[in-house]
């Protein structure tokens, strides 16, 4: 377990500085004039440039100089410092007051995806071929193939602006306004974790130790709830992992549909007003944050499979 | 059926003794019923067991022997698979006319089986010992002490070293041999009368299948249990079984006793398993094989099944359902020929 | 045969027990008895596609609005930049079916052509991530060793960065330097940044196909590197990877509409449905259809090729049989 551990530990820090590296160059390697590229049209004043120069010590030019503001910018990341945002005020403000509503509208999501997606895929799965199933995978597709964007827009337009059932944007903050937000955002993790544990549990029904189960003369309610729930919850915890990270794009278009003041909300303003170290900090954090999730899914998978604990 | 005049007995079936059996399978019938059409698995199967006693199954894939084991658990997918007709008496009682509770509560309790390959027959995430005592909790109401102080016990008895500290291992963790002593563990962890065994050295290598078929064979001498054992492999059979029921397309073509069936088969299919059965002393000549492959069960060939594989075969056999002959004293054979076959007057 | 069938037929369903209580209907592999053709997954696959509504329905969507893409002036022949402010806002009529939107513009010619931008877009960019799939799946899971170690980490570390996210800042910076390229900066972006969930299909694939006896039986021959890479595991490799690849083109289509929408993606003059979709969706209580109208055509168009991969999929899946 704890080789295990290690090794995981190992390929996170990897890939950490493999994505911020990667993250960082997109923004800035071989750049003619970096300045502009941090501002985007915006015309810059030359004390605004000095500024700007002296917080990304742009004056290091060169391969070597790149990497040195790499470097800069990762100790800068890692300590908690995201540096200033081009209106003035510092990012980590920014971030700390967006976070709750990103945070709380994703719980949302995450409920309705594991209560409601799971449940009907773990139903579906048992009555494989039956109509449930049947209909759960058309909904399903659809769901997947019909782009969040529209879902959010036309959800906001129904549910929100035509019949009033939710409110529309986001005044107060109050739990209620995020549950159509949450649920949008959802939607498409939903349907496919539906998918997914249909599928687990109507392989794992076929499986040779549902036969040992049957001619040990347990009960179908344990054979079910025991064996074969255990053994198909698997391979949802690792799609979990894989999911945050469209979560984390899908907030960014649910927050703009339904105004919602959350993380994404502030990554798409800082987009729109060429606000570029915003957008920058912005996508870091949210990189570093989706990696560890990766990892505590993964020690997850260790705990509930065996197999890998003690390969 | 034209059943010629050759004595028949057609009921119960075996045409054997006709006593009280542990159990007595009579006139199994099983289809598989698929879109591609009905496959008729098991035609007319009987063979029956006595307390304390081994009876092998022998026969190739698609023979349906293990349809006819996993028939008498209870544990056959239906559908697609049904049983037009036949009786499964366990002590008297049919199983296939009780009620599935009533049924359920027989399977690991009176009749328990282990099957081929145990890593996957295993759950592989949970510990063995609690899989050995899953059935004492559940249906015995034993405590998770006890039932692990039993597992444990149980492990011994089927001879897994460090009982104590493996109970806590995992499935994986175990290599095949010992695995399928875990799998026997679990089996017996209710005292059932009979056990099937299917398969249960197939996966394993040769030295390991020696050490579990020693085991299974003191394990039926100290406990007093009868075993069916299903295999394809007559080299495993000789040292376990009392009795061999050979089974080809669904049917048993030779029903007798273990010393008699290797000393003179009474079917040319039995003949052909052992002729076919690697000799040392014949290095330099040719593999004996029957030649041809088993038929498909939705289309099988009319009269005999085996004909077109037969190296006797004549007209009859190609028209005309072999019925059981009687060979000799609870020796059944389905060949029309068998008695030729059985006294070499054929080669 | 080809490779592929001949690697397929080696997964035909055995005769007897596989998995559990499930037994497959005792007997022989079909190809032998019978006097049938032998099945091959690829003909089998073909067989249920065929019978597959979904893959019906779906195709012909795809194939319509392929078709509006390369041929929008069969479908209106007004011209979507032809914008009169004095029809803002407009509802549907008989001159304009779909209406006008904010700009004057007419809904109906705008969607159409934006069509033609957004399958563009999906299909060139389908088309970088699916060269740069394949060549770092082959190379991955063909070479093995420290180049399957290195590339794999470059996978891990793409992969990393969820799509939206890295999109949004690469195109932040490009946007800077790349005025009037039309689509090709978003083109560029998503397949450069997408190829990461093709690339494992690639290299698993290759990993199987490679450890076939005919590839052995190949190399044993004499073939070098290069051709066992092409004519042999290539072949075998592409149906994952197509299946992969469709399900792509509809979610970068889904993509592109997501970045406009956001800002980022296609700028004016370039039309496109997610950019309709943010202008129209400020003025969403005065007008219901400068809003609705792109929303269905992106939505049908992304689930039209996502329907289409699912649908492959399932057809070659030897397992939902």
């Amino acid at each position: 377990m704890i080789r295990f551990l290690i090794r995981r530990l190992l390929q996170m820090i990897v890939a950490f500085f493999g994505t911020t590296l990667l993250v960082y160059a997109l923004m800035f390697a071989a750049q003619n004039d970096p300045i502009q590229a941090l501002v985007g049209e915006r015309p810059v004043s030359d004390a605004q440039r000095e500024a700007l120069t002296k917080q990304f010590h742009l004056d290091k030019t060169g391969f070597g100089g790149f990497l040195y503001r790499y470097w800069d910018y990762i100790s800068h990341l890692l300590r908690g410092q995201l540096g200033t945002s081009l209106t003035g005020q510092p990012v980590s403000q920014i971030i700390s007051r967006a976070w709750p509503y990103t945070l709380e509208m994703a719980a949302i999501a995450i409920i309705m995806v594991m209560v409601v997606g799971v449940g009907a895929g773990v139903f579906a799965g048992i009555h494989k071929g039956g109509f449930f199933d049947n209909l759960t995978l058309l909904v399903t597709l659809i769901l997947i193939g019909v782009p969040v964007l529209v879902i959010g827009i036309l959800a906001s337009y129904l549910l929100g602006y035509k019949w009033g059932i939710f409110p529309v944007s986001s005044t107060d903050g109050t739990l209620w306004e995020l549950v159509l937000p949450g649920l949008v955002l959802g939607s498409l993790s939903l349907a496919t974790a539906l998918r997914l544990t249909s599928t687990s549990v109507a392989e794992n029904l076929g499986a040779d130790y549902v036969r040992t189960a049957n001619s040990k003369g347990l009960a179908r309610s344990r054979v079910i709830g025991a064996h074969v729930l255990r053994n198909s919850l698997i391979p949802i915890v690792t799609f979990l992992g894989v999911e945050i990270g469209n979560l984390m794009a899908g907030a960014i278009i649910t927050e703009r549909i339904f105004n919602v003041p959350g993380i994404g909300f502030n990554l798409y303003k800082a987009i729109n007003t060429e606000d570029g170290p915003t957008v920058v900090s912005i996508v870091s954090v949210l990189v570093v944050v989706f990696l560890v999730m990766n990892l505590v899914v993964d020690l997850l998978y260790a705990v509930l499979d065996p197999r890998i604990r003690y390969a | 059926m034209n059943t010629g005049d050759i004595t028949v007995n057609r009921s119960p079936g075996h045409g054997l003794s006709r006593g009280d059996h542990l159990v007595d399978v009579r006139d199994l019938f099983v289809e598989f019923r698929t879109r591609e059409g009905v496959a008729k698995v098991i035609n007319g199967v009987s063979y029956y067991l006595d307390p304390g006693e081994s009876l092998a199954v022998l026969g190739e894939s698609g023979s349906g022997k293990s349809v006819t084991a996993q028939a008498i658990m209870g544990i056959l997918d239906m559908p697609p698979g049904f049983i037009p007709s036949g009786e499964i008496l366990l002590e008297g009682r049919d199983l296939l006319k009780m009620p599935s509770s009533e049924r359920r509560s027989i399977r690991g309790k009176e009749i328990a089986m282990i099957f081929q390959d145990a890593l996957s027959a295993l759950n592989p995430v949970y510990k063995v010992g609690y899989q050995i005592g899953e059935t004492l909790r559940h249906r015995m109401g034993m405590s998770k002490a006890d039932a692990e102080k039993r597992a444990i016990e149980l492990m011994d008895l089927v001879k897994i070293p460090d009982a104590r500290q493996r109970v806590h291992e995992y499935p994986h963790q175990f290599s095949g041999g010992m695995r399928q002593r875990v799998m026997i563990a679990m089996a017996l962890a209710m005292s059932p009368k009979v056990l099937i065994a299917d398969e249960p050295t197939t996966a394993l290598d040769v030295t390991v299948q020696a050490q579990i078929m020693d085991l299974l064979a003191g394990l039926r001498r100290d406990l007093n249990m009868a075993m069916i054992l299903i295999t394809h492999d007559l080299g495993v059979v000789a040292d376990v079984a009392d009795r061999i029921a050979v089974m080809y397309a669904g049917r048993i073509v030779e029903h007798a006793d273990v010393h008699e069936i290797y000393k003179a088969p009474a079917h040319p299919y039995t003949k052909g398993l052992l002729e076919s059965i690697p000799r040392l002393d014949a290095k330099g000549t040719e593999l004996a094989t029957i030649k041809g492959l088993p038929p498909n069960l939705m289309h099988t060939p009319p009269g005999c099944t085996f004909n077109p594989r037969c190296k006797y075969v004549q007209d009859i056999c190609r028209n005309t359902v072999p019925p059981d002959v009687v060979v000799g004293p609870g020796r059944t054979s389905a060949c029309h020929f068998a008695r030729e076959v059985l006294n070499g007057d054929l080669d | 045969m080809t490779d592929f069938e001949t690697a397929a037929a080696s997964e035909l369903p055995s005769a007897t027990t596989g998995l559990g209580g499930k037994l497959g209907a005792p007997g022989q592999p079909q190809g032998i008895d019978n006097a049938n053709k032998p099945r091959s997954l690829a003909g089998d696959a073909w067989r249920d596609l065929r019978r597959s509504a979904i893959f019906w329905v779906a195709a012909a969507l795809a194939l319509l609005f392929a078709i509006i893409a390369i041929f929008p002036g069969l479908f209106t022949s007004v011209d979507p930049q032809n914008c009169d402010l004095s029809r803002s806002l407009l509802p549907p009529s008989s001159k304009a079916i779909f209406g006008y939107d904010l700009q004057g513009c007419s809904v109906y010619a705008r969607t159409i052509y934006g069509t033609r931008s957004s399958i563009s877009v999906g299909l060139f960019a389908t088309i970088i991530a699916g060269a740069v799939a394949f060549a770092v799946g082959m190379l991955a899971g063909y070479f093995g060793g420290w180049v399957d170690a290195v590339l794999s980490r470059a996978i891990d570390i793409v992969l990393g960065v969820p799509l939206l996210l890295a999109a949004i800042v690469l195109l932040r910076r490009l946007s800077n330097s790349t005025h009037n390229f039309g689509i090709w900066p978003v083109v560029f972006t998503l397949g450069i940044l997408g190829w990461t969930t093709a690339a494992r299909v690639v290299r698993s694939s290759v990993i199987s196909a490679r450890q076939q006896d005919y590839v052995q039986a190949a190399r044993m021959l004499g073939a070098n590197n290069r051709r066992i890479m092409l004519r042999h595991i290539l072949p075998n490799a592409m149906a994952p990877a197509i299946v992969v690849l469709t399900i792509g083109l509809g979610a970068f289509i889904s993509t592109e509409a997501a970045l406009s929408f956001l800002g980022i993606g296609l700028q004016p003059p370039a039309i496109s449905w997610g950019g309709a979709i943010s202008d129209a969706s400020a003025r969403i209580r005065q007008a219901w259809w400068p809003l609705m109208f792109p929303c269905i055509f992106l939505a049908l168009t992304v689930l039209a090729f996502i329907m289409l991969g699912d649908a492959i999929r399932s057809a070659f899946d030897p397992k939902s049989r």
